[in-house]
């Protein structure tokens, strides 16, 4: 890239997993286009890996702005995030780029209190999860009293499927599955290559449920200072930005069951039509819970769902 | 001033013995959520709360490691010092480290009531956690108060005859 | 003022907070980081990045690791049973010049083996070695710097963090790096045993001659230590076959102390209230230095002061070793002035890519830097590892503990420069895979 400007307005940018990964790899896409969009007249700092904020504080520290900009995932604050958090419902949303796009038109429609502090860069999603495991899992049978590696709402799906989530961060996971603590992990495939798990993980049922909803946050009055050549590019962005995202995370995926298969023999196994009926039976309760809770909270429960379908059709 | 102290070593020992009696509940939990991992199913939520009491445990041992001088300094040059010269840096250092403790204490608290308002809970047991985060502002704060005393001791000498 | 220039003046400050006012070492650390943040971002900035890292430092699960385990060497301290361990372990290595020191470092090896961190290392065998070794006459000089140089292998020899944040920010297989890592910690423990034996012949009256035991003799030893024995076996194998994490081991292993003890009738109401509260004083010790490290680590990133040494060292027009052994140059200064995990999220991204320009294997590269950065750990002036051990060896004056240190970074050069002439000495487990 060209150097940047030596009057250009320095922006701190943070991110919390390591550098590798879909949200830094996005973090530093976004840095090149907005550096070259306004003619350099801004600067991204990057600090990946939680160098300068870690995951749930992000959200408080670029309000206070320890950075100006953060990315936060939503499903490690729950409580907070209530209706965009919605999108992590077993609402069948098919991949990154169509759950990215459901997020960000969920939060353009009901523009969520939680966010009113901050000024939104970019909405986009993971894929959706499956499950990684050392045994193969066929049948609801098959994932019965399993230990599996899950946080947040995916733990919550796996215990309606009857196996056992056990709760930790991504890394001590690597451990956990040499060491056999765990059996295996429910999340988006992409972990299969970046954390190299098909070396433990031989088998991969294709459950396609629950995604981890992600925002690109900035701190207001940062932005409100800026050029407003430059709040144009930015916002310019936004959905492209998103769309970006959930694309990449797509192809990711591709690629990480493409090296799976090759690198290290895994087999993927499909549920069949019948079978995943038994399994999805198996989640209506907790959208019916979410619902029930959201209203009483205040919200408008049954149209945020019904929102959703729609926007993922 | 006595009073202060005393005050400060009541308030550290409640809270030491707390921090103890969590620290004694952690080693049971653990080895509760083996066993009923062997037999059974895991205990839900251990790690999260294994993480929570650790953070009760180290805050609520603040203040008494201060009063223990078991935080520990470079003291090779202090040492050195004439006596009125280690006086003054002594009054300096308790107290900007006193001041800095309430910092890190009102802040830590406005961090809790932060996650208050904003209704986060946890992840995996989905309860509030911001009492937790109070409690380390509590141990901070006594920590804090054990700095101020050590501040006040420097600062104003007893008087020859006072016990 | 240039973010550089406020960087440099900041860990000028922390040194001279450190060393002309004696302010603790982690409250310096934080005060330092605060202000120095405050003043490159904001005071608001500062205040919240205060609260939050320690919030999370205090509450991450990964340091519970560090009362347990703790705990476990308090136990084994008040009871008596470490006595007879190291009684035993004077019985079959005493005779040899410097026995228990090198006795010490290869326990310190089996501990690493399965406590991830540096300071949980250090705390326990403080704990548990040094009144042994101040019992047989040991150069204090000897002992402590054998327990903070052995407590370094905590993070080479695994399970470790350290491999595994490599591991995740390379994307590299973590087996690999966990069986290299052993490699390489097997080779840095036999050397720094090596040493211990070379200062015992220089200087023969830092580590005393013990008389020869008859085999029956040897034998009659273990039964006062067969306790401890069998509870390490427990705890080692309950990691191997994967019943439990290290911070369960921690907790499955003070329990099983503390029954042993009871059963023994070794151990009084009130030597359990002292091991309690000489466990939450240590632990709290050593946790508010790791969080002034995080704090002043928030506040060097924020000057990008190791991002841009990093972007620097890529333009010099120097060979392949020149630019590694700088890279490692700056990974030693680095680990000196801060948190060794911080240290390596930081140029990891920038310095692994030129690494691989350059040729190095990736896993060889990884445990390499890990061994060259855990040398920071026991180096002033932010050597977290030998403060640890300097704070618990109470008459230990702090220029003797560094003095004993520095005896043992030959060393650690010795088996940086192996590793660079040998990759094998790496790469060979992994390869087994
Ligand atoms: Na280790
Ligand atoms: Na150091």
């Amino acid at each position: 890239s060209t150097p940047a400007a030596a009057d250009a307005i320095n922006l701190n940018y943070a991110n919390f997993p390591p550098a590798p990964t879909f949200p830094c790899v996005q973090m530093e896409r976004w840095k090149v286009e907005v550096e070259k969009r306004t003619n350099n007249q801004v600067a991204i700092n990057t600090f990946p890996g939680g160098t300068l904020l870690e995951a749930k504080g992000m959200m408080d520290g670029v309000i206070a702005g320890q950075a100006d900009i953060g990315t936060i995932c939503m499903a490690y604050q729950p409580g907070r995030f209530i209706i965009t958090n919605a999108t992590s419902l077993p609402l069948g949303i098919p991949d990154a780029k169509t759950g990215s796009m459901a997020l960000l038109k969920l939060y353009e429609k009901y523009k969520p209190k939680a966010f009113e502090e901050v000024v939104v860069l970019a909405m986009f999603t993971n894929a959706p999860g499956n499950v990684m495991s050392m045994v193969p899992v066929r049948t609801l049978e098959d994932i019965r009293g399993l230990d599996l590696r899950a946080s947040g709402g995916a733990a919550q799906i796996l215990k309606a499927w009857g196996a056992n989530p056990v709760g930790m961060p991504m890394p001590a996971t690597v451990e956990a599955l040499q060491k056999g603590t765990v059996k295996g992990l429910f999340s988006s495939l992409e972990v299969m290559k970046d954390f190299k798990f098909a070396e433990n993980c031989k088998f991969v049922t294709m459950t396609e449920t629950v995604i981890y909803p992600f925002s690109v946050i900035m701190n207001k009055s940062k932005f409100n200072s800026l050029p407003p050549d430059v709040q144009k590019v930015m916002m310019d962005m936004k959905e492209e930005q998103s769309l970006w995202t959930g694309a990449y995370m797509d192809e990711q995926i591709k690629k990480a069951i493409a090296w799976s298969k090759e690198s290290n023999n895994v087999e993927f196994i499909s549920l069949s039509a019948e079978e995943k009926a038994r399994w999805d039976a198996k989640l209506e309760f907790i959208t019916q819970d979410w619902i029930k809770d959201a209203t009483e909270k205040g919200l408008p429960a049954e149209e945020i769902i019904k929102d959703i379908r729609a926007y993922i059709q | 001033m006595d009073f202060l102290m005393r005050i400060n070593k009541f308030l550290n020992k409640v809270l030491t013995l707390t921090g103890g009696v969590v620290l004694i509940g952690m080693i049971l939990l653990t080895c509760a959520n083996i066993v009923a991992r062997q037999v059974y199913v895991p205990i839900q939520g251990t790690f999260e709360i294994m993480g929570y009491a650790g953070a009760v445990v180290t805050a609520f041992a603040l203040g008494y490691t201060q009063f223990t001088n078991g935080h520990i300094c470079v003291d090779v040059l202090v040492n050195a010092y004439p006596k009125s010269m280690k006086r003054l840096i002594s009054i300096l250092n308790h107290g900007v480290c006193a001041l800095f403790f309430f910092i890190v204490a009102w802040h830590v608290v406005q961090k809790a009531m932060t996650l208050k308002h904003a209704g986060e809970i946890s992840e995996t047991l989905r309860v509030i956690y911001y009492p937790f985060i109070l409690a380390v502002a509590l141990g901070c704060f006594i920590l804090g108060l054990a700095l101020l005393t050590d501040f006040l001791k420097v600062l104003i000498p007893r008087k020859a005859g006072d016990k | 003022m240039s973010l550089t220039l406020i960087g440099v003046l900041g860990i000028f400050f922390l040194l001279f907070i450190l060393f002309v006012f004696g302010i603790p070492v982690g409250f310096a650390m934080g005060l330092v980081g605060f202000i120095g943040f405050s003043q490159v971002i904001s005071v608001d900035a500062g205040f919240n990045m205060l609260a939050t890292v320690t919030w999370d430092t205090f509450a991450q699960y990964g340091l519970t690791v560090i009362p347990l385990f703790i705990f476990m060497g308090q136990i084994a301290f008040y009871s008596g049973v470490n006595e007879k361990l190291y009684t035993a372990a004077f019985t079959w290595v005493g005779h040899i010049r410097g026995g228990i020191a090198m006795a010490t470092i290869l326990a310190c090896a089996a501990f690493a083996a399965i406590c991830g961190s540096n300071a949980a290392t250090a705390a326990t065998m403080t704990t548990v070695a040094l009144p042994q070794m101040n019992k047989y006459k040991y150069e204090p000089m000897l002992s402590t710097g054998s327990i903070a140089c052995g407590s370094t292998l905590g993070v080479v020899i695994p399970p470790s963090v350290v491999l595994i944040i490599i591991g995740l920010s390379t994307e590299q297989s973590i087996a690999k790096l966990f069986y290299g890592g052993l490699g390489a910690g097997i080779l840095l423990a036999l050397l720094l045993t090596l040493t211990v034996y070379v200062l015992c012949s220089i200087y023969p009256a830092w580590g005393p001659v013990g008389e020869k035991t008859s085999f029956k003799a040897k034998i009659v030893s273990l039964g006062g230590a067969v306790e401890m024995l069998i509870l390490f076996m427990v705890v080692m194998l309950g990691l191997y076959f994967g019943l439990f994490t290290p911070t369960e081991a921690g907790a499955v292993g003070s329990f099983f102390a503390v029954v042993i003890a009871l059963v023994q009738k070794k151990l009084s109401w009130n030597d359990f209230y002292n091991s309690i509260f000489d466990t939450l004083k240590i632990s709290c010790m050593v946790i508010v230095i790791i969080t002034g490290a995080m704090i002043f680590g928030r506040f060097l990133a924020i000057t990008r002061i190791p991002f841009d040494i990093a972007d620097w060292v890529v333009t010099l027009p120097f060979s392949k070793v020149t630019i590694m052994a700088i890279i490692f140059t700056i990974y030693i200064i680095g680990g000196a002035v801060m948190d060794a995990l911080a240290l390596l999220l930081i140029t990891i991204p920038i310095f692994f890519p030129v690494a691989m320009e350059l040729g190095y294997d990736p896993i060889w590269f990884g445990v390499t830097i890990t061994i060259v950065t855990t040398l920071g750990a026991v180096t002033p002036p932010v050597g977290a590892t030998t403060y640890v051990v300097w704070g618990m060896a109470k008459d230990v004056p702090l220029e003797r503990v560094f003095k004993g240190v520095a005896y043992f970074l030959p060393a650690y050069i010795v088996c940086i420069i192996l590793m660079m002439l040998f990759p094998q000495v790496v790469l060979f487990l992994p390869g087994l895979l």
